[in-house]
């Protein structure tokens, strides 16, 4: 399906894309943005044809973006924009398998599945987190305490963005907080059966 | 990974400065070999005088017609292997760039050929003597390696689309112009050392350059 969304995106009025860049090359960040993230789902789409690994697509379509950026300046606006694209991205893919098939010739890639760690403990499939349980210790927490965790640790939240939500001040967050993981600890410490 | 790729999509946005759009390849190619020429004719200038023979003896050469077709063999090379450099250099230009001075290097070592064949005609083996000319190599190296570091800054984008081919004809092209400006003060009498100290000299150039720009494509990218 997103091959299918990529074939689309490939198919959009390439004078659109032309236009874009140009306005890019004049400094306008808005056109710039909204090219590279229409293209990026076409050389993603590229990429696969070639990597397997998930991994190398995204370093490899970083790697096409860099170069983009680093030679914009040698886009001539009265020719398509396309062909220029792909032969950038061509020529990473290229190097890249190159690279890659330098690297297969010296050296053996170890899955981490084959690690074998001297602690044994260590060597056992590490088990699902019981997040029931910190639910249940977060929702004991007094209110202020269960905000502060709440913004700072499941939202991700910076302490000033978390600030200017609840109406707290970044102090009192912080002592929330630092209370909560405190209480937290003692009530999730007596489960812990390692 | 996705997120990564957002995240450099973002940084490089936010890095986004007006840049100027490079002027078409002929022109910066026009520009480069104007500047070359300068240098080429300047030091060519300075080696007629410091030998005593003068300019009147480099106009003399020209009366002679295989080294005419020589020199402007070689010219032609250079000439025609810079505007390759010029073209390959953008992601965008068709590789069949690089094959635009192929017909005038075919030219330039059949005149030295055809050099050699009369040499051997007029003067039978004697004609054919392969002495050393390390005079030559030095010239062609010393000139070529400046012109070279200005061509390689103009052509910095290359490593975008085609950078071994752009650095092959770009090496070929300062080789060339080289050897027709060292042609123009120091004769060599046997064309037989002219195909191996001019000739030589230049494809030793344009190997050791597409050596150097794989190694560093690798080191780039590896």
């Amino acid at each position: 399906m997103t091959d299918e969304a990529d074939q689309r995106q490939a198919s959009d009025p390439a004078r659109e894309l032309a236009s874009l860049m140009a306005a890019a090359q004049d400094g306008d960040r808005r056109a710039y943005a909204a090219l590279l993230l229409a293209v990026t789902p076409y050389l993603r789409a590229q990429a696969r044809r070639y990597f397997r690994n998930p991994q190398d697509v995204e370093d490899v379509v970083q790697e096409i973006l860099l170069t983009v950026h680093r030679v914009r300046q040698t886009y001539d606006p009265e020719r398509p924009f396309m062909p220029w694209l792909t032969a950038i991205a061509r020529r990473r893919v290229v190097d890249r398998l190159r690279g890659k098939g330098r690297r297969d010739r010296r050296e053996i890639v170890v899955p981490p599945d084959h690690e074998t760690f001297t602690e044994v403990a260590a060597n056992n499939e590490p088990e699902a987190p019981d997040h029931s349980a910190l639910h249940a210790a977060v929702a004991a927490l007094p209110p202020g305490q269960r905000l502060a965790v709440e913004l700072l640790k499941f939202q991700d939240l910076s302490l000033k963005e978390a600030s200017e939500r609840s109406g707290m001040s970044v102090g009192s967050l912080k002592v929330a907080a630092h209370r909560a993981y405190k209480s937290l600890r003692v009530a999730l410490g007596g489960r812990d059966d390692t | 990974m996705t997120t990564n790729t957002d995240r450099l999509i973002d940084t490089l946005v936010s890095e986004a400065r007006p840049v100027r759009r490079l002027r078409p390849p002929l022109v910066r190619a026009a520009l480069w070999l104007a500047v070359s020429a300068v240098i080429i004719a300047a030091i060519a200038y300075w080696h007629a005088v410091k030998e005593e023979h003068g300019l009147r003896h480099l106009f003399g050469q020209f009366a002679d017609l295989g080294f005419t077709l020589q020199w402007l063999a070689s010219l032609l090379t250079g000439i025609t292997a810079i505007v390759a450099a010029f073209e390959l250099a953008l992601p965008d230009r068709s590789r069949a760039w690089r094959l635009l001075p192929v017909p005038a290097v075919v030219f330039w070592f059949l005149s030295i050929g055809y050099g050699c064949l009369t040499d051997w005609v007029e003067r039978g083996p004697d004609g054919f003597v392969a002495g050393h000319s390390f005079e030559c190599f030095g010239v062609i190296v010393g000139t070529s390696v400046p012109l070279g570091l200005f061509l390689a800054w103009m052509l910095r984008f290359a490593g975008a689309a085609w950078p071994v081919e752009t650095i092959t004809v770009g090496a070929l092209g300062t080789a060339a112009l080289s050897a027709a400006g060292l042609s123009l003060y120091h004769d060599l009498d046997a064309s037989l050392m002219i195909l191996i100290w001019h000739g030589g000299t230049t494809a030793l150039i344009v190997g050791v350059s597409r050596m150097i720009g794989r190694r560093m494509m690798r080191a780039g990218h590896a």
